[in-house]
């Protein structure tokens, strides 16, 4: 794997500034009103022009190559201005590299950067949801049952589903088009937080897909390999959100007067402060570690170990950005509520956190 | 992990605890004090019917109606309280209430409703804040002729509910303690007028405003000596010169509305100043306010601490429901051991913190003289108690100023000790109680990942709903302090407390 260069970070991160400061900043608030307002499709189209959605590609399809960190670059600042967004940003980027991963080579190049891929990010990857059955049919496969929560089900045209092939055991993973016979996609689910970033159930009924649309049959490896290179990109939108609640909280701790004096100047205030800034800080260099542990191919637990820690650190740090702006942080105009919601929704990016611990100690066992 | 399909969370499924389960010192006190305890059961009892019978269907759409219009205002909700009594509950028999008022059935029954909606526990909160307010300046024409609104108002499509009106853009937790309101940027202020007074000013993050038919409003008469110096008004909502500003945007408990209110010379008559110091009306010691807010806040922090513990128990119990249908490689979550101690360690959660509130709510009736110490003597429940109140002359005497004053005098012997001990143990409950909330919520989201953060499972609004709890009633900043201060400051002369 390459490692981008000083320069190549700056520009990534000169891009995702550009996009942050000009296209989302002035519409997070907006943007978390889905799904009782439309989704802006301006800024899904102005994301793609900027070439936002394509980053990962190789260089000679468009991209900057596969460069977690790079990826992670973006996120962060992203995230600064709607985690909402920035996780459009991953989930597709997910569903674009697992096609690429695991796609026969005509499939990807017709696919790959022509629309939105729904993706289930919100599965624990050894634990796939399995409401969804594959049966042979001639060819290729006939799908039934249902896929729970699938992240960008309501606007993509295509999704990457998990369904189990003959026994239960066994999950494949599959390319489907939205618009395919069969496939009714719910309502947009109402979520805690990341509410830019639409979500549905998804029910499909004798839904008919020919054999290269399977793109794997050992789902559980597959996912969970992918996952693992895109561990430090969850984390880097948590750090993200944080930074920019620990912004909000600071500025706002300088100008609110209470007690007699700037809220700044109380020593609880400055704790709660001196907190946040501790796991924005660290967050940051461990958020880059991270990912040049994943580019390097090197240290396996680093990523999910720093994902666990990161993420609920950060939902914990979140809820005293909100406490720093008092009843204030708890109104939605602030914007700061919204970072709590978001950074507590990051938490369930690729499971149950409980579950993630556990993981990884299996993972510890059998190394070791 | 494979969820269960359901329309509605389940959350009638604690496994039918019930009030033996919780109350343990309520049910040793009950050989000693039967009459009281029984009160505090049946109360217990009625909530938790109504609730989940009546309210459970309602919470999680009119959660989402109020997300879809910032305009809604869930008045079937009122209306759904009104025809069952919720908000007379606590009003002596002889205006015609439910005269539940035992103060120790006021945790158990907060508790109760925030575990099934902490933002509709958060409504009729506001509610509630407006009687006690009201109840402590101790005047009995403007109590009793609020009373009788509420109770009749319970009967009709129109329900009568009054806030309370303190914090100002400028002053939030500074209104919240004693010491600090001299200190507070306050704008808003009444100035005297041949036959009332004229108020000017803003209210901010009133709850219940938009649903109030009268409020309560607390101003100074002089904005240099806010506390020897202020006044207590009536105003309706209709008054000339009062307007509702603003109903904010909320992260949660969405369905209790918050609202500004704006007063524009805005004229109260004589017979709506509730309370006036600078002319001595109903005595004038110095000392009176500082008692009269100490002892809302003793009463309201300790409910939200019950609150806190209801909302905490509320996702143990969400959990608890989707546990034992979720799937995890095979099997449900409930019998996997890493699960039941994360349920368990939020069922601790919820029993630390439920017996720090029953100690408020003790320290309260111990040390706070004048009539918090029990329930009304049986006589004043009967029918005939009822008659007598609505007597003509016995409304003089019982409306007149002497009377007043004495039991004004009756609130102020509350030792300093006592005071203290109310202050330590009320911000004890509201600390302790909000942040076994967000706790539980924390871990509730965590749990269930994506049965966790989606709306129609009901988790993720008592994460919502828990934050504010940190929050208002003074932030739980200022009640570490104010703990410190009250328990540890006492004894430890010359340490600068805060």
């Amino acid at each position: 794997m390459t490692h981008p260069g000083p320069s190549d970070l700056q520009s990534f991160r000169d891009l995702a500034r550009r996009f942050a400061t000009q296209e989302l900043e002035p519409r997070a608030l907006e943007m978390d009103e889905y799904p009782f307002r439309p989704l802006d499709r301006g800024v899904l189209k102005a994301a793609r022009e900027a070439g936002l959605l394509d980053v990962m590609l190789p260089e000679d399809r468009g991209g900057a190559g596969p460069s977690v960190e790079a990826f992670c670059e973006i996120l962060l600042t992203l995230a600064k201005s709607d985690a909402g967004f920035a996780s459009v940003v991953l989930v597709s980027t997910l569903a674009q590299q697992g096609l690429i991963a695991w796609g026969a080579p005509g499939l990807v190049e017709s696919r790959e950067r022509s629309s939105l891929i729904a993706f289930p990010a919100y599965d624990l990857p050894s634990d796939l949801q399995r409401d969804l059955k594959a049966r042979k049919q001639g060819d290729g496969f006939s799908l039934d049952g249902k896929v729970e929560y699938l992240a960008l089900a309501p606007v993509a045209d295509a999704m990457i589903v998990p369904a189990t092939l003959n026994d239960p055991d066994r999950v494949g993973l599959f390319l489907v088009d939205s618009a395919e016979r069969g496939i009714s996609i719910g309502d947009p689910v109402l979520s805690l937080g990341l509410r830019s970033c639409p979500v549905a159930d998804v029910g499909l009924e004798s839904v008919k897909v020919p054999a290269e649309r399977l793109l794997c049959r050992d789902a559980g490896r597959a996912f969970a390999e992918l996952a693992e290179r895109f561990r430090p990109a969850v984390a880097a939108l948590a750090v993200g959100v944080l930074t920019a609640s620990f912004e909000a909280a600071m500025s706002y701790a300088k100008q609110r007067y209470q007690g007699g004096c700037m809220i700044i100047e109380h020593d609880q205030v400055r704790m709660m402060l001196a907190n946040m800034a501790v796991v924005a800080e660290s967050g940051n260099a461990l958020v880059r570690a991270m990912a040049r542990a994943v580019d390097g191919g090197e240290s396996w637990a680093l990523p999910q170990a720093g994902l666990i820690l990161l993420t609920e650190q950060v939902s914990r740090a979140t809820t005293d950005g909100v406490q720093c702006l008092g009843g204030y942080g708890y109104m939605r105009d602030y914007g700061q509520e919204k970072r709590m919601r978001d950074a507590k929704q990051i938490e369930s990016l690729f499971g149950a956190v409980p579950l993630k611990r556990l993981d990884l100690l299996t993972e510890i066992l059998g190394k070791s | 992990m494979v969820e269960p399909d359901i329309a509605t969370p389940s959350i009638d499924t604690d496994g039918g605890f019930d009030f033996d389960d919780h109350f343990f010192g309520l049910v040793v006190l009950e050989k000693h004090d039967p009459r009281m305890v029984a009160k505090v059961r049946e109360s217990w009892l009625k909530t938790r019917r109504f609730c989940r019978e009546h309210l459970v269907p309602h919470v999680l759409s009119e959660d989402r109606k109020n997300m879809a219009d910032p305009q809604y205002i869930s008045w079937d909700l009122v209306r759904l309280a009104a025809r069952h009594g919720q908000l007379s509950r606590f009003i002596p028999p002889f205006f015609g209430g439910g005269g539940e008022g035992a103060p120790a059935a006021m945790g158990p029954y907060a508790e109760e409703q925030s575990a099934v909606d902490t933002g509709f526990s958060g409504m009729l909160g506001g509610h509630g804040l407006g009687l006690v307010g009201l109840a402590l300046t101790f005047n009995m024409r403007v109590l009793q002729r609020v009373a009788e609104k509420v109770v009749a108002g319970e009967k009709s499509e129109t329900p009568y509910l009054i806030d309370a009106a303190i914090t100002e853009p400028t002053a939030g937790t500074d209104v919240e303690e004693v010491e600090l309101y001299p200190k507070a940027r306050l704008i808003s202020h009444a100035k005297k007028v041949p036959g009332g007074a004229i108020l000017n000013g803003r209210k901010v993050f009133i709850s219940t405003g938009h649903m109030a038919s009268d409020h309560l409003v607390f101003m100074p008469f002089d904005l240099k000596d806010p506390v020897h110096d202020y006044g207590c008004f009536i105003v309706p909502k209709h008054a000339k010169g009062f307007s509702l500003g603003r109903k904010e945007r909320k992260m949660g408990h969405l369905v209790s509305t918050v609202s500004e209110l704006i007063f524009e010379d805005c004229f109260v008559p004589e017979e709506d100043i509730v309370l006036q110091t600078a002319d001595g009306s109903g005595g004038s010691d110095p000392d009176r306010f500082a008692v009269l807010l100490e002892t809302v806040l003793g009463i309201t922090r300790t409910a939200v601490g019950a609150m806190g513990v209801g909302n905490a128990r509320g996702s143990f119990e969400r959990v608890l429901a989707l546990a034992k249908r979720t799937l995890h490689k095979g099997r449900t979550l409930v019998n996997q051991q890493w699960a039941q101690t994360l349920l368990t360690n939020m069922h601790i959660n919820v029993v630390t913190a439920r017996s720090v509130y029953l100690e408020s709510t003790f320290a309260l009736m111990a040390n706070l003289e004048g009539g918090l110490a029990g329930p009304l003597p049986p006589v004043l429940e009967t029918a005939l108690a009822r008659r007598v109140f609505a007597n003509r002359w016995f409304k003089k005497v019982f409306h007149s100023e002497k009377l007043r004053a004495r039991m004004l005098d009756q609130l102020l012997e509350t030792k300093p000790e006592g005071r203290a001990r109310i202050q330590f143990m009320s911000s004890l409950s509201k600390v302790v109680g909000s942040d076994a909330a967000m706790e539980n919520g924390h871990m509730a989201v965590e749990f269930l990942s994506r049965a966790g953060v989606r709306h129609d499972r009901g988790v993720e609004k008592g994460f919502r709903d828990a934050k504010l709890l940190q929050i208002f009633e003074g932030t739980n900043q200022l009640n570490r302090l104010n703990i410190f201060k009250h328990y540890l400051g006492r004894r430890l002369p010359g340490v600068k407390v805060f």
